[in-house]
């Protein structure tokens, strides 16, 4: 590790050493170069600083739950804080007695809605897929123009939140306390598992378990999406059925990964329309052409220029999009 | 009272944000004792106080800064004693009415965080605050652990750069830090 080339080095090998990520030996480097000057001092101290309020201020988006009445009565010991006012002695006393008690009631009814708010928090992506990490640790991606909605806290003993469009979830596992997702009447129920909801049309509904089980209801129909299997929901048929998606449609947005395995180029073609939203279009014959082929996190271009270089296809602009032109290939 | 009405009103803000603001502490502090004594005393301070403070946007945001405020101050005595074992001194309590408020410091490195490109700041938000180490990040963007290391110090050097006006604030108290480790001396 060399701390001398230049600033850009420094500040990051600095920012692994707050994060001890540092191995011993760098650990040891890092804090000889910091007593070599005050110069470097300086840089420590600034980029110490900087670590600890981003640190502090992703924690303060957060909340916690302590014991706070039991310092809150500390507190009071400690500074001599007086909750009740000094004695009645008057005549007026009845009357003031019962129009403090009148007031404890509506400060504590105060307090008590004060403290039990409960927060609808709604979260969009516009352009952009989002990534979003819930109270309960659970993170969601929300692909693009999509959102979800829930309280804060969650009620009822359950995690449900709502989901308008498309998203990938990571659940965080809490025992008793599951996780549910309500798309329209449907609704997805798990306990700690990674998976992807799918909107194919605005009346259907597919769920891809990436990892563990979960339970999708939906007026009488209820059934488990085991590990690995995806399962289509058609709300105006009310059916459900297990799709297969080997090439990886479904979660394309969040992985860029595609995987043909002698696939017709009609389908592959079909697919990559899908994938990156566009209309290439395929022109002449294409007798028994099938690909196999994993594109990972490629650029259309490249991809378009894979599949004809392939196939010995010929790929031609067309305005904004473009034309496959095939040849047999049997 | 200039700040709260009655005891009852600062009874309500202690409820409120007593448990945030340990947790906020713990951030800086690493100590659960610690960080709930640093919270407990900017309390008293502000109810001891609370006549002649100055509070620029709200409560919240003047707590939030008070802790934050109070933390930095117990690690700098940390750090004197540390290097200063054997001289007995006292760190003076810096004074609690020139400090950035939260909403200031959030502003800042909101605005700073905009400065970055949109996937340089992926990486920086995934790691910063989402708390994922390298290898995660690359793993799940698909990309080399290299190129994740590359766009963090990029985006380090940017977020500094921003940052640079409020920093100065740092350099003051390695000043104050070198005047008391010359008074230990003495």
């Amino acid at each position: 590790m060399n701390l001398n080339s230049d600033d850009i080095e420094i500040e990051e090998v600095l920012y692994r050493y707050f994060r001890k990520e540092l191995s011993a030996r760098e650990v040891t480097d890092v804090e000889a170069w910091v007593e070599v000057s005050p110069e470097n001092q300086r840089v420590f101290d600034e980029a110490q600083l900087m670590f600890l309020d981003m640190k502090g201020l992703s924690y303060y988006k957060n909340l916690d739950i302590q014991d706070v009445d039991l310092s809150w009565e500390k507190f009071k010991k400690e500074n001599n804080v007086r909750s009740i006012q000094e004695a009645p002695s008057s005549s007026f006393n009845l009357l003031r007695y019962a129009a403090s008690i009148v007031l404890v009631i509506g400060a504590a009814i105060g307090i008590y809605y004060y403290q039990n708010r409960v927060e609808e928090i709604t979260i969009a992506s516009a352009e952009e897929v989002r990534e979003l990490t819930l109270p309960d640790g659970s993170s969601i991606s929300l692909n693009e123009n999509a959102s979800i909605k829930y309280r804060e806290p969650f009620q009822n003993n359950e995690r449900r939140v709502l989901l308008n469009g498309e998203a990938y979830f990571e659940v965080a596992k809490i025992e008793k306390r599951p996780f549910v997702v309500e798309v329209g009447d449907a609704e997805v129920r798990v306990l700690g598992t990674k998976f992807y909801i799918d909107r194919p049309e605005t009346t259907s509904l597919s769920v891809q378990v990436e990892e563990g089980r979960v339970l999708i209801s939906y007026n009488d129909l209820h059934q488990i999406v085991e590990t690995g299997q995806t399962l289509t929901l058609d709300m105006e048929e009310d059916s459900l059925i297990e799709t297969e998606d080997e090439t990886g449609i479904t979660s394309f947005w969040k992985t860029r990964r595609l995987v043909f395995r002698v696939t017709s180029i009609e389908d592959v073609v079909n697919i990559v329309n899908e994938a990156y939203g566009t209309s290439i279009q395929l022109q002449g014959s294409t007798e028994g052409c099938a690909l196999t082929v994993t594109f990972d996190d490629e650029s259309l271009e490249n991809v378009l220029e894979i599949i004809s270089s392939t196939l010995n296809y010929e790929l031609v602009e067309d305005g904004a999009s473009y034309i496959l032109k095939g040849n047999d290939c049997q | 009272m200039a700040l709260f009405k009655d005891t009852a009103q600062f009874e309500m803000a202690y409820k409120q944000y007593f448990s945030m603001l340990v947790g906020f502490s713990f951030q800086y502090v690493e100590d659960s004792d610690v960080a709930e004594d640093v919270v407990q005393e900017v309390f008293s301070n502000l109810w001891n106080q609370s006549d002649h403070l100055e509070v620029k946007t709200n409560v919240k945001s003047y707590l939030f800064g008070a802790v934050r405020n109070a933390c930095l101050n117990h690690l700098r005595h940390l750090k004197v004693v540390e290097s200063h074992a054997q001289a007995s001194m006292q760190v003076e309590e810096s004074d609690q009415t020139t400090f950035m408020e939260m909403d200031e410091l959030r502003e800042k490195l909101e605005s700073a965080l905009k400065q970055l490109p949109e996937k340089r700041r992926q990486i920086f938000e995934m790691s910063r605050f989402e708390d994922k180490k390298y290898h995660e990040i690359a793993e799940e963007l698909d990309i080399s652990i290299k190129t994740v290391e590359t766009q963090m110090s990029r985006a380090l050097k940017v977020m500094r750069e921003v940052l640079g006006s409020y920093l100065v604030y740092l350099i003051i108290f390695t000043l104050i830090m070198l005047l008391e480790g010359c008074r230990g001396k003495i």
